[in-house]
Formats: C-alpha cells, structure tokens, sequence
C-alpha cells in the first residue's frame, strides 16, 4: 500500500459523527447475522444429534409424523418378536413404545402454553441412550412427569417454573415435577416425558405412536427398515431414526431461510449506510484525491487507501457485532413446540465477520472508484 | 528543440466541451522554456494560462499538438506512466496548498517520496530536510490547521522538491498569502531556480509575483506574448 494507512485511519475522525453511526450500523447488521446463523446452526445441529444409528422408528405407515400414527398392540407385539432387536441384560428387548402428544399446558399462571408431552416406559433410557436424568427421578406412574432441558424455552415460561414440585395442568390433570433430563442436545430436549400407561389414559388411546428400536447391529438396521416396509400383513413403516429427525428439521428450513432473509435485508442496510459514508467521504476529498493524484498516486492507490478506510470501519463494527452476537450463545429460541439452543460458535463468528468485510468492501468500492476515476482538473476545482 | 530546451510546446490546441458549446482557450500554441529559466505566465481569468501549465505538467492532456518535457512526449504516456513521470520530474504548488489535513507537514512531505523506492528512515530523512530548506524544521510534526497560510505553503514547497523534480509548476502560489508570506513564498521560488536550477513555471495574475521571474509571458485568448526580461529580484534571505 503506497498511501500511508494513517492517512486513511485518521480520515475516519474528520467526521466523527457519521463515521460513529456507522459503525453502529455495521455492528447491528453483524449481530444479527451470528444470531440468525448462531440459531441455523442450532436447529441443525439438533437435527443432526437427534437419532442413533442402530435405532429404527416404527410407525403406522400412513402417518407423516409420531404425532399422528397409531401402532397397535398387535403390531407391538409382532415388532417385539424380531431376532435383529438388541436385548438387555435381564434378556428383554430394547423397545420403547411411546404415546405423543402435542398438548396445551398450564404452568401455574401461564396458561395454555403447547408443548409435547411423550408417554414413556424406562426402556427409553436404554434404547436413547442420549436421554439422562440430570437432576430428581424419571418419570412414573401417578402422573409423576420430567421435564427437558429447553421445555421451559418450549413453554415460554421461567426455568424456575420447571422446578422440582411444580404441578403442570393439561387434559385436566395436574402433572407434577419429579425430575429433570437432558437429551444431549437432540430434539427430546423440548419435551417432558410422562408415564406411557398416564398418558395413554388420560388421551384415552388403545395404540401408541410410534416404537422406537434398537437393533443388535448397526448392519441390521438397512435390511429390517426394508423388510418391515416391504410386509403387507402390518401397517407400519420403519424409518431410521437419524433420518426421521432429520425430514423433521427440513420443516424447519423455511424458517431458517426467514431467518437468513432477515439477515440479509439487515446486511443491505448496512451496506446502504457504508455506502453512503464513504460517498460523503469521497465527495468531501475531490479535491484531496486530485492532489493525489498530481503528485503520481495511481487511481489502484487512492481506491485502495478509500477501501481501507471503509474496512477499517467495518472491523470496528464487526467486532462490536460479534461481541453482541456472543452474547446471545446458549439462548434458547423456539420454534413452534421445539426450542433450539443458539450456537454462537466460531463459525456463526467467522460468517458475522464475513459480513461485516463485505460491506466495508462493497459499500466502499463504487465510490472510491468514482472519485479515483474523476479527471484531475476537475478534482482539483472540486470546492 | 535546442540542448538546453527543457519545455517544447508545438501548435497546441485545447478544447473544453462544456456541454452547451466549445471552449478552446489555447489554440496553436507554441512555447519554449530552456532548462533553468523562472517563466511567469500571466493573463486574464480564462484565458488558459492554468490550462497550459496543466498540460506542461501531464496534469491535463491537450487536444492537440505536441509537448515534450525533458524529452519526453508526454502523449506517448499511458496514465500510469503519467503519473510516475509526474512523480519524478514535476514538483506542483497549488494556490490553496492543498494539503492533507489529517497528515503533519512532515508527512505531508513525505507523500510523493511514497512511491519512490526508499525506506521509511530515509523518507522522514528527506522530508526533514526539505522543510528544513523553506525554514520549517520546527514546524515537522504540526498539522496543516496548525500553521499560517505562508507556512502551510512553504510545506506544499517542500512536498513540490522533495523528490528534487528538474521543473516547479506553480499555480498562483501566493493568490491566498498576506504580502509578507507572498515574499517569503516567492523568494524560495527565486532561490530554488537560482540556486539550485530547478526550472520555474509560475502562472499568476499579480505582476508583482511576475516580476520575480526573468521572463513573462503575456497569455490572452490563445496568443502568447513576451515582455522583455527585467531585473531579477533578490531572494529573501529569511526564506533561505
């Protein structure tokens, strides 16, 4: 660089104002883009850690979800029967009939707040083994029900609603709090788990939802998902549990793509208000970039000295940005009856950074080629 | 083009198109400077004076004709060559300094040395020195908005020497300077071209300021004329 960098950093205190103003633009829109990347990339990362991949989901065949299938006890019972299901130490199966419901709840003053509530047996924490109690007791019989990690997020209520003694209400039932779990990230972090005959009760259900699996060999897994779709004689579909979060985070990409359109009306206002400083950066040195010019800068100098400039404010603003953004790591966001935790990792950073750069470069490029380009008899009459 | 002919003008012509119509201040001009000489340029507002400066200097192109500087064509230049040549060969003084403000006078000095192959430590070296030749060693890290007019110009001067170019062009350097900083402004003018054989193109509308130089050139509606040379006058020793 020929022009000193000086020359372009003490530029940016001839007007502090508009140079201050700015930078807070430019901080704003790098905030909201590691926010809006921070909570794609938990969404995702919830989708991609949900599931194991010995286990299979059994479901009725004509549902697109757990929530609206029906598996009967017939169907349980011929799913128990197959060789490839792994087995315990005491020799039974590891099987997890489950009940789903998406249910409205009250948590004391906060009424009606929709959540999902997952009717279990205690073969759930052999067969996702990502599922632990984190604090109090699992689950049980008398309407004794845990809560997960993000339910409170869920719910949209304090964590310390959650606590161990509250009572929820929901089919007109009071519900209490015996413990608390963590699904290690994955998408039963959203849920509170009740007993599976509570809940089958209380709804009123001869059938489950779904059944989750888990087979003796990871090999197994392709075949039996085959042959169980292949039988006639039940109606039920297997489908890997990976792949079974994962079809349901993609109902979560338009909000993802909402989120990244946000981001992106964000960054072109910032660029608009880059641009807009460096025009009257420009405008006011005509004079200046002809005396440049005059004493043998080249058009490349006098660009590049405008570009630094504008760079040097976007890596103020960025940085001031990304440490906002920081601040909303480990928040929990919700989206419909699933919270996700927002990941602020070095990534969410690099892309904030990433924007922040591209609007000091693009917001400074036109017009510090219109002045570089400007004849030199002209420049110098500029008042 | 005579051995000592620094500045060769030949049938220029200059064209503005102003939109509305065509303005052609110079047209056939022919000028020649010989290396050494102090030359003021005089002449009405419009008259074309700036503009054939300008154009001696590779600041603006013509329309027309040839010039030859040093021996060198400047048509022949691209723009970046232009500008390197403008670098090495022509110091420029401008009527309002035009100098950088967030810069101190010593890295206002410093600027057009930039782009010569030198380090930092022989940059600030050479800068010191050079304002240290217009009597400002004192002033090196004061910032234009802290010096008078005459200083601020003085420091233009440095910048214009500091890559000791063969020719100064100066575009009525003492127009914004009270009568003491004028004289101080053009005796170093007379001292560089005395002293040290720099050639001297000053354009100026005040015949007081012409009368430092040894020879005027009258400019008016694209004629040139002379007036004979007169005695020169003396430098100002302060200056010095």
């Amino acid at each position: 660089m020929r022009l000193p960098i000086r020359y372009s950093i003490r530029n940016l205190f001839r007007r502090k104002t508009r140079t201050a103003l700015t930078v807070a633009a430019v901080a704003m829109v790098t905030a909201v883009a590691v926010v809006m990347f921070g909570f794609a990339r938990g969404v995702l990362q919830t989708a991609k850690d949900s599931g194991s991949a010995d286990n299979i989901v059994v479901m009725d065949r004509k549902a697109a979800s757990m929530a609206f299938s029906k598996i009967t006890l017939r169907d349980l019972n011929l799913i128990k029967s197959l060789p490839q299901i792994a087995r315990d130490a005491a020799d039974r199966p590891l099987i997890s009939p489950e009940a789903l419901h998406q249910s409205r709840l009250d948590v004391g003053e906060h009424k009606g707040r929709p959540a999902t509530v997952r009717g279990v047996l205690p073969e759930l924490f052999e067969v996702n083994r990502k599922v632990h109690m984190v604090a109090g007791e699992r689950p049980s019989s008398g309407r004794k029900v845990a809560v997960g990690s993000l339910a409170h997020a869920t719910l949209g209520v304090p964590e310390q609603a959650l606590a161990t003694g509250a009572v929820l209400k929901f089919q007109n039932q009071d519900w209490t709090i015996v413990g608390h779990f963590s699904a290690g990230g994955t998408a039963l972090d959203s849920e509170i788990l009740a007993d599976l005959s509570d809940v089958m009760a209380v709804y009123q259900r001869d059938s489950y939802s779904a059944v989750l699996i888990k087979l003796a060999s990871v090999s197994d897994v392709t075949p039996l998902v085959r042959a169980l779709n292949d039988r006639n004689d039940v109606q039920v579909k297997a489908v890997e549990e990976r792949q079974y979060y994962r079809g349901l985070a993609e109902g979560f990409e338009r909000v993802i793509l909402l989120a990244v359109g946000m981001a992106i009306v964000a960054a072109i206002g910032g660029l608009v208000s880059g641009m807009n400083t460096m025009y009257a950066s420009v405008l006011s040195r005509v004079r200046e970039i002809g005396t440049l010019k005059v004493l043998g800068f080249k058009s490349g100098d006098i660009v590049l000295s405008f570009v630094v400039e504008s760079l040097a404010i976007a890596a103020l603003g960025g940085a001031l940005g990304c440490a906002a953004g920081w601040l909303a790591n480990g928040v929990s966001a919700k989206i419909s009856t699933s919270a996700f935790t927002i990941t602020v990792d070095q990534q969410a950073l690099l892309a904030g950074a990433c924007v922040a750069a591209l609007i000091g470069l693009i917001g400074a490029l036109p017009p510090a080629l219109k002045g570089a380009r400007m004849a030199i008899t002209e420049a110098l009459h500029a008042n | 083009m005579s051995a000592t002919t620094i500045i060769s003008v030949r049938n220029l012509r200059k064209t503005y198109d102003t939109g509305e119509s065509k303005v052609t201040p110079l047209d056939g001009v022919n000028l020649d400077i010989a290396e050494g000489e102090f030359v003021s340029l005089m002449g009405p507002s419009g008259s074309g004076k700036t503009t054939l400066m300008n154009i001696i200097a590779g600041v603006d192109k013509p329309t027309a004709g040839l010039v030859h500087v040093g021996g060198v064509n400047l048509a022949e230049l691209s723009d970046a060559k232009l500008a390197r040549w403008r670098n090495r060969n022509i110091g420029y003084v401008f009527q309002q300094f035009n100098l950088m403000p967030v810069l101190t006078a010593q890295e206002n000095v410093e600027l057009p040395l930039m782009l010569l192959p030198l380090s930092s430590r022989q940059r600030k070296h050479q800068a010191k020195m050079a304002l240290t030749a217009v009597g400002l060693d004192d002033r090196l890290r004061h910032y234009p908005r802290q010096l008078s007019g005459g200083q601020q110009q003085r420091v233009a001067i440095a910048r214009a020497i500091v890559t000791d170019p063969k020719i100064i062009a100066a575009d009525e350097p003492t127009g914004n300077l009270d009568r003491n900083s004028e004289e101080e402004v053009l005796g170093i003018l007379r001292i560089l071209n005395s002293r040290f054989g720099k050639t001297i193109l000053l354009v100026t509308h005040d015949p007081h300021a012409a009368s430092f130089a040894g020879r005027r050139i009258h400019l008016d509606k694209g004629v040139l004329s002379e007036t004979a040379p007169t005695v020169l006058k003396e430098p100002v020793e302060e200056a010095a």
